[in-house]
């Protein structure tokens, strides 16, 4: 029932004396000495917030242990192991995180990066991440994927360089170790206030495991309409959504 | 009762302001929406090209065509017709496209054109590289974007080395050169074969015009792009 690595000497101590204080408290219902008895009535709630904060906090972590692997080769694309830089890490909260970099005969990428999702600071929406880097998201659309209800957020940034436009097309989304699946923003304060809901349900009262998926490639400028970059992604995104799949159900 | 209204409100207007508040990545939208198709299998499994090979690339005896060549920031000039067919590589009457430049033959192409695709046989000046079988470079019937393998032998110099290739055709686009605007099939290939025992790859992409033929090309020599585009043609 519970995942040992997420439990921390810190959770351990919490839980320990949460739940001492929880038990005085129910002590203190049997008390005949009305003082004593007051005090730890009183001790009873906040008994209970530390120990759902605890849990809370156990779920959370829970929640950002499971790291699927990324498919090493798909097709004709060859992969090569691409680590998420510490710099990102950093910003991240230090989440367990893997990336691949792929190439296919036409010398074209696309890039690919898993980061675990356990507390809210580990998820970074790339509308705000890749746009502050000199990037302007000029399309987003939802699409669904026709497997299941999977669906993707496709986005579009583009920059503009000496060169002429440049721009990246990426596919984002969510999915939990049971293969349920996600779009949403989980970033912004009040904004994202029911996807943020939706993640602290399903990480704390459901006990799921999330991944965050990042995948993109530059469309080069002969690829006027995106068509075969698109093509890419659709092809290494549903590889890599069917491994996590299958990953997700052999650990369950 | 008032009061206990105000409490409640109180308490269920953020309730009710959670769920509507709309998320951080916005509506979907953007000057660039036309870059996404919805995934449709059914219809990216359909061939994307409708003609015939030998429309697609005409190869009866007048034909010409006059193409401006641009490499390492220098232009020129170069006239390509149709030779005589020949035999090479085991294969009886390949379709041969000899590039002149100045006025004198530097470069043939040999070919093998059937209903539904196109390969090619040798390419090169005095000595000719000669691919064993013909390399598939279109195929008819393939779905836009997927690619197609080849695999063989190419011969040079005497020498036989192993090759792969894999070729794709795309949707028709638009595309513009010096003879005007045209509706193209780009065709991708990329070979690669080993030289004095290192792997090389040769990338190179056709535009092809039902009717005209090749209406662009480019490709890489070492470091060095070519682009050809089409100036004039002949099609009597």
């Amino acid at each position: 029932m519970f995942q040992s690595e997420a439990i921390t000497p810190v959770i351990t101590a919490s839980f320990i004396v949460s739940t001492i204080a929880l038990l005085l408290s129910v002590i203190g219902l049997f008390i005949s000495k009305r003082r004593y008895a007051m005090a730890l009535q009183v001790a009873a709630p906040l008994a209970i917030i530390a120990f759902a904060g605890t849990f809370a906090t156990y779920r959370f972590r829970n929640a950002g242990l499971w790291l699927p692997p990324l498919p090493d080769n798909i097709g004709n694309w060859k992969a090569v192991d691409t680590p998420v830089s510490k710099d990102t890490l950093a910003l991240l909260g230090f989440p367990l995180a893997c990336g691949h970099e792929y190439q296919n005969q036409f010398s074209e990428v696309v890039y690919s990066s898993a980061v675990c999702a356990g507390p809210f600071e580990n998820y970074h929406d790339p509308t705000v991440c890749v746009a502050s880097n000199g990037f302007q998201l000029t399309a987003k659309k939802t699409l669904p994927m026709e497997i299941g209800k999977w669906k993707v957020r496709a986005m579009i940034f583009k920059k503009s360089t000496p060169r002429g436009d440049m721009r990246i097309m990426m596919y984002y989304w969510t999915q939990t170790r049971r293969g349920n699946t996600a779009t949403e923003a989980r970033m912004g304060n009040f904004r994202d206030m029911g996807a943020r809901l939706q993640t602290g349900y399903s990480s704390v009262v459901q006990g799921e495991q999330n991944v965050i998926m990042r995948i993109y490639t530059v469309i080069p400028p002969d690829d006027t309409e995106g068509k075969q970059s698109q093509r890419n992604l659709n092809e290494i995104c549903t590889a890599t959504y069917k491994l996590l799949l299958e990953d997700g159900a052999r650990k369950n | 009762m008032r009061q206990t209204m105000r409490a409640t409100l109180f308490v269920l207007l953020p309730l009710v302001l959670i769920p509507s508040g709309c998320g951080s990545d916005g509506p979907d939208d953007g000057p660039d929406m036309n870059f996404f198709r919805t995934p449709d299998s059914e219809a990216d499994r359909k061939p994307v090209i409708e003609e015939n090979v030998s429309l697609l690339f005409p190869t009866g005896k007048e034909r010409l065509w006059k193409m401006n060549v641009r490499a390492m920031d220098k232009t020129s000039f170069e006239t390509v017709r149709v030779d005589s067919p020949r035999n090479i590589g085991g294969i009886d009457n390949a379709t041969t496209l000899t590039m002149y430049q100045n006025g004198k033959p530097y470069r043939s192409e040999m070919f093998q054109i059937k209903k539904d695709s196109l390969a090619l046989i040798a390419a090169g000046g005095n000595d000719k590289m000669i691919m064993s079988p013909p390399m598939a470079i279109l195929r008819t019937q393939s779905p836009p974007g997927v690619e197609y393998k080849w695999e063989g032998e190419i011969t040079f110099k005497g020498a036989k080395a192993p090759a792969t290739a894999f070729s794709r055709v795309h949707a028709s686009e638009e595309v513009v050169t010096p003879a005007g605007k045209f509706k193209a099939y780009r065709v991708d290939t990329s070979l690669t074969t080993i030289i004095e025992g290192r792997s090389v790859t040769f990338p190179a992409s056709r535009w092809f015009v039902p009717g005209v033929g090749i209406v662009k090309q480019t490709f890489r020599v070492g470091n060095a792009v070519v682009e050809k585009e089409l100036v004039s043609y002949t099609s009597s």
